[in-house]
């Protein structure tokens, strides 16, 4: 039976009985937004791609409790952003750089991904300079910038006050500024 | 190029809108998702591997003092009725533990390393103790004929034996979790 022409509701109810085939629709449809989500929290295409997977588990077990006040798709993400949230906590506890990330990060500084559309490129050079700033930086801009949640919503997520969350975002989008700044001027010279 | 002015990083945002989820996972990403749905299907909740083992080590010796308990209350509900029968029961009986213990015997044998010699030396030589001991019930219930205190030490010897080795392939299991590499990372 092909799932491809049911719409997300018929899907979701399928994916409720446990019918596998309609979980891997689910899967096909949201993974890609899922996984760059997850992506610019955690940062690693390998821990991203795990985290993201889980997620989708995560959901399938708790679609009970999706009653549909927002759409699914800001339901799932919302479960991809705590569980990349977490992953990165966790990472931290046992946090230890190596100097293969170092080099990497530095070497990453103005490359362009040749793969990458020519259209991308803004958006690209956007998100590698965002790689530079602090981690809470980057992830309280790419939830109130890319992912679109407001103020109190960041501050739940990230577990910060709203005040704290506030000035977090505008020395962010500050310290961002700076670093294109200086990326557009190296490239002009 | 990338000129940016004050407050204005909204601005480059909104314009970005939908241009930001570009990257895909690596390859075979499908068949990585498939597999974690299928083991989520097949199990309510999965296990490590290690207390997996442990539970099925704990299991086996519940089930083998079950056994023990069953068979001892048989030769003793046996033994007023038709004494003649019993020494095939206590045969039985013998094997059974016989091959129980030699199968833990082959595990811990597998297991010896330098590390381990000198428990798993040290538990041979109790274990010859207890066969030398059990050996010894023998002739009594030869002599005597079958009595319930033969039979019981008979029945406590095989358990202890089992005990023993159940405890040293324990041990086993700690000195190389001791000496596994993932343990060594504070000694510098």
């Amino acid at each position: 039976m092909s799932h491809q022409k049911l719409n997300t509701d018929q899907l979701l109810a399928l994916c409720q009985e446990g019918k596998q085939s309609a979980q891997f629709e689910i899967y096909n449809r949201y993974h890609q937004a899922m996984y760059n989500t997850a992506l610019r929290i955690v940062k690693d295409a390998y821990e991203a791609e795990d985290v993201m997977q889980e997620s989708f588990l995560n959901a399938f077990t708790k679609l009970h409790s999706f009653k549909g006040e927002v759409m699914f798709g800001a339901w799932l993400k919302r479960i991809v952003i705590n569980n990349s949230i977490q992953h990165y906590r966790k990472q931290q506890k046992n946090a230890e750089v190596e100097l293969e990330d170092v080099m990497y990060r530095v070497e990453d500084k103005n490359d362009i991904d040749p793969d990458h559309e020519l259209t991308n490129i803004k958006a690209q050079k956007v998100l590698q300079t965002m790689k530079m700033l602090k981690d809470n930086y980057r992830m309280a801009l790419t939830l109130h910038l890319i992912e679109g949640y407001d103020y109190e919503e960041i501050g739940n997520i990230m577990q910060i006050s709203y005040a704290n969350c506030r000035t977090t975002i505008s020395r962010a989008k500050e310290s961002l500024r700076k670093k294109l700044q200086t990326n557009a001027y190296d490239t002009e010279r | 190029m990338l000129m940016i002015q004050k407050d204005n990083i909204d601005e480059l945002f909104d314009g970005l809108k939908g241009q930001w989820d570009t990257e895909v996972p690596a390859t075979g990403h499908e068949a990585r998702f498939l597999d974690k749905l299928n083991a989520q299907q097949g199990t309510v909740s999965i296990k490590t591997g290690k207390s997996k083992t442990s539970f099925w080590r704990n299991l086996s010796i519940a089930a083998s003092v079950a056994v023990l308990f069953t068979i001892g209350i048989q030769i003793f509900n046996s033994m007023g009725e038709k004494a003649e029968t019993t020494p095939n029961n206590i045969k039985e009986t013998k094997f059974y533990f016989a091959s129980l213990i030699e199968k833990e015997m082959e595990k811990i044998e597998a297991e010896t390393t330098p590390e381990t010699q000198h428990v798993v030396a040290d538990a041979m030589e109790q274990i010859k103790k207890l066969e030398k001991n059990y050996a010894e019930l023998e002739n009594d219930l030869a002599e005597e004929g079958n009595t319930r205190q033969i039979l019981n030490a008979m029945i406590i010897n095989f358990q202890t034996r089992i005990n023993l080795l159940q405890e040293v392939l324990d041990q086993i299991e700690e000195i190389k979790l001791l000496k596994h590499p993932q343990n060594e990372n504070h000694i510098v």
